[in-house]
């Protein structure tokens, strides 16, 4: 290459986009052009310096709520006029689309006082008090003013009541699947003969038969009250039935009468494999007692005393405290991001898992104060709940420690976590016979660096820039450091169990693929077996990614 | 601390049937539901692009109450024009064409004039004096050249650098060839070294950090 077209390469050397092909006689025209070499140098300064320009001026807290709103405004009040006819004449696409774009225009419709739209009967407005059978085969759909969708099943009867605080519907009889828009101050209600549910946003089935009524829920959450009971929160799969004597059905059979079933049910096999409780409605759900969540050092954190299963550690937002005691889970300064990766991840509590490169793809999404703002959460453990120990839990050997955890997340900061498989690159870690072995070259090679590294102070894992130092530690310490560097998780198939002590020296591959400098030196790659014995081999594994879809900070304890 | 799952692992916490039936929703797959209606689906990209669409418009104008109108306007007119949204363009494309129109519409409303022309105007949030000390020298005048260089060729550095926009992407989004893109980042980059030189001879007029505001004539 000439000075020219090497230097058509220097943006994509910035953002790291340089092609494979180009790489190698990029690096040797770069050795030889001291000029390039100086520019490109330059440049890459720069380029570091800029990405730590902040944006400036954070945008107000109330932004999220407002643009919400804008389009909630912009969508009430599109003029009805838009509602072209042609729509209809587009095919069976359009015409669905069409249905969809006619709620739209519903605001229309309640400033002259209609409860609701029944959309099935060209759209034939519904009043208060009056009373709605569904009594096509196909079932009928009620639009509420709200844009909240009723789904009735055939034979289904019910009437649109105002209630102090929104809208009850009440269910005479049959089946409905109730799609309820998030509601701001008000509320929905639906009411049968023996049972009250109360939404605030989400997909749920109510059914009225003669000997009684049943509640399930499909996404988000109700609360169901009887009379002369307590009020029950139900979640994703989770069913109510007010007489005992019913029999029992899957949520999924009770749902597959809906012209949206198939919509239906995988909307509830995602909301119930995140929902926190995998127990079935008649088994306690697994909580804590109570909790408190507030800012961290907001409150009367507690520093001083530590409990017999606490643990300092020290994570990359400063440093955080955890306590497990029988009966107590407490943590003082941590992100959510940390609690989310404690909750669905698999590893320890005591992990550094905003350094570590797996846990980091494992968790995705979310707003930005989900990794800056600290928190300190204190929980009670019910009495009894968990029998393990301090160790076992520290270790990420508890599940039903973890299931409380994700409930205390999905109520307390409304998390909304998605989760998927992939198949994705990984690497295996093998050893070859005798390794890892101890290898020093000969400038480091002193009776000194062997003893720190054979009998250290402190044994451990120590990454340096460029080099790792295995102190008496086990292989499992070193995966992170490998997956860090390469930014692919790393399977241990090594098979070494004990404590050892060695010494690698290498070059990023964040260096090598275009960090800066020039390069130099060898890969991990090459660098573990040259040195030690210990080799990464490409391969193909599943990983479990899970999305953050939505997370609030915590309102008043 | 294995992250990594097989398919038939026993592992509660990993609902591999669940998450094997559950695709990743795209950006693309849910604008089309958008598009097909399914509004509330919108939600989903507010969470997305919320905080990145707010940095875009604030590096560019260094303007909170712009930025803020900005991504609210941009939101309003994805649903709005949802119906013209093909499912081969990438959306985050298509949202920073949206965002770039939004933009120039409004400064035209306002009568806001781009950075570069404008006279001294200070935010609460620009660099002052003191801010500089306990900031770095040499950052804060980077900033200040970030600022003070040319419109376009900060529009492409922010894409680039910040919002992590491909080369292709950006391509697309300008109508030009990715090849120009690559030689006009590398130009741009040129131009950023040469006002921050110019900058630290003469740092005096780093005081004069450019934002976005309302002419005086209106």
């Amino acid at each position: 290459m000439r000075c020219n077209e090497v230097r058509n390469h220097f943006a994509e050397y910035l953002t790291e986009e340089l092609e494979s092909s180009s790489q190698e006689e990029f690096a040797r025209h770069l050795k030889e052009c001291p000029a390039c070499r100086a520019e490109l140098e330059e440049l890459t300064d720069f380029w570091v310096k800029l990405g730590s320009i902040p944006p400036g001026e954070p945008a107000s807290s109330d932004l999220e709520v407002r643009l919400r709103a804008a389009a909630e405004a912009y969508e009430r009040g599109l003029p009805q006029t838009r509602r072209g006819r042609r729509f209809w004449k587009q095919g069976l696409a359009l015409a669905a689309a069409a249905v969809i774009v006619l709620t739209v225009f519903l605001g229309m419709w309640w400033r002259s006082g209609a409860a609701a739209v029944l959309e099935s009967e060209g759209s034939r407005r519904v009043g208060y008090g009056e009373a709605v059978r569904a009594n096509t085969g196909a079932g009928s759909v009620l639009v509420l003013r709200d844009g909240s969708r009723v789904e009735m099943r055939s034979q289904a009867e019910l009437s649109l009541e105002r209630a102090d605080d929104g809208v009850r519907i009440r269910l005479n009889q049959g089946g409905v699947i109730v799609n309820a828009v998030k509601q701001q101050n008000r509320h929905l209600y639906v009411q049968t003969k023996d049972v009250t549910v109360s939404v605030v946003g989400t997909v749920f089935l109510v059914n009225a038969e003669q000997e009684g009524s049943r509640v399930a829920v499909i996404e988000g959450e109700v609360r169901v009250q009887q009379p002369g009971t307590a009020e029950v929160r139900l979640l994703p799969g989770e069913q109510v039935k007010t007489n005992p004597l019913m029999e029992p059905q899957l949520v999924k059979e009770e749902i597959s009468w809906s012209k949206n079933a198939v919509t239906h049910i995988a909307l509830l096999e995602q909301s119930a494999a995140v929902s926190a409780s995998r127990q079935s409605s008649t088994e306690t759900r697994l909580a804590f007692e109570e909790t408190s969540i507030r800012p961290a050092g907001a409150g009367t954190a507690v520093t001083g005393g530590r409990g017999a299963g606490s643990s300092a550690v020290s994570g990359c937002n400063g440093s955080y405290q955890i306590q497990i005691d029988p009966r107590r889970f407490a943590v003082f300064g941590t992100t959510l991001h940390n609690l989310v990766i404690w909750a669905y991840g698999t590893g320890p509590l005591n992990y550094q898992d905003c350094k570590n490169v797996t846990s980091q793809n494992l968790i995705s999404g979310g707003p930005d104060w989900l990794r800056s703002d600290l928190w300190d959460v204190q929980a009670l453990i019910p009495e009894g709940a968990l029998n393990y120990t301090p160790e076992q839990v520290k270790k990420g050997d508890a599940p039903k420690f973890r299931m409380m955890l994700q409930a205390l997340l999905a109520t307390r900061f409304q998390l909304l976590i998605r989760s998927e498989t992939k198949e994705g690159s990984a690497y295996v870690l093998t050893a070859d016979k005798g390794a890892p072995r101890l290898t020093l070259s000969a400038d480091l090679d002193t009776p000194q660096f062997r003893e720190e590294l054979v009998n250290p102070k402190q044994p451990g894992v120590v990454p340096e820039r460029g080099a790792i130092f295995v102190k008496n530690a086990p292989i499992a310490d070193l995966i992170p450091i490998l997956e860090q560097d390469i930014g692919k998780p790393v399977l241990d198939q090594t098979g070494l169990k004990s404590q050892y002590s060695f010494f690698i020296e290498y070059t990023p591959l964040s260096r090598i693929n275009g960090g800066g400098t020039l390069f130099t030196g060898p890969s991990l790659f090459k660098a573990l077996p040259e040195q030690v014995g210990l080799r990464l081999t490409e391969t193909k594994t599943t990983v479990t990614i899970w999305t953050i879809e939505r997370a609030e900070k915590p309102s008043e304890n | 601390m294995p992250r990594v799952v097989p398919i038939s692992s026993g592992d509660h916490l990993h609902q591999g049937k669940y998450s094997l039936a559950m695709s990743m929703q795209t950006d693309e797959e849910l604008m089309v539901a958008v598009r097909e209606g399914r509004t509330g689906q919108m939600e989903i990209l507010f969470g997305r692009y919320r905080q990145s669409l707010y940095e875009f418009f604030s590096r560019l104008t260094g303007n909170r109450v712009a930025s803020e109108d900005l991504v609210q306007e941009v939101f309003v007119r994805i649903l709005k024009y949802r119906g013209t949204y093909r499912e081969t363009n990438r959306f985050v494309t298509w949202m920073y064409q949206i965002g770039r129109n939004a933009r120039a519409d409004y400064l035209r409303k306002h009568r806001l004039v781009p950075a570069e022309v404008t006279a001294i105007a200070r935010s609460e949030h620009d660099i002052t004096p003191s801010r500089q000390l306990e900031e770095n020298e040499e950052m804060a005048l980077l900033h200040c050249a970030l600022m003070q260089m040319s419109e376009s060729n900060r529009e492409l550095l922010i894409l680039v650098r910040y919002q992590e926009m491909k080369y292709v992407d950006i391509a697309e989004l300008l109508g030009i060839e990715a090849g120009m893109v690559k030689s006009r980042v590398h130009r741009a980059m040129k131009e950023l070294r040469e006002v921050f030189l110019n900058l630290r001879s003469n740092p005096s007029s780093c005081g004069a950090t450019k934002s976005e505001t309302i002419s005086p004539n209106t």
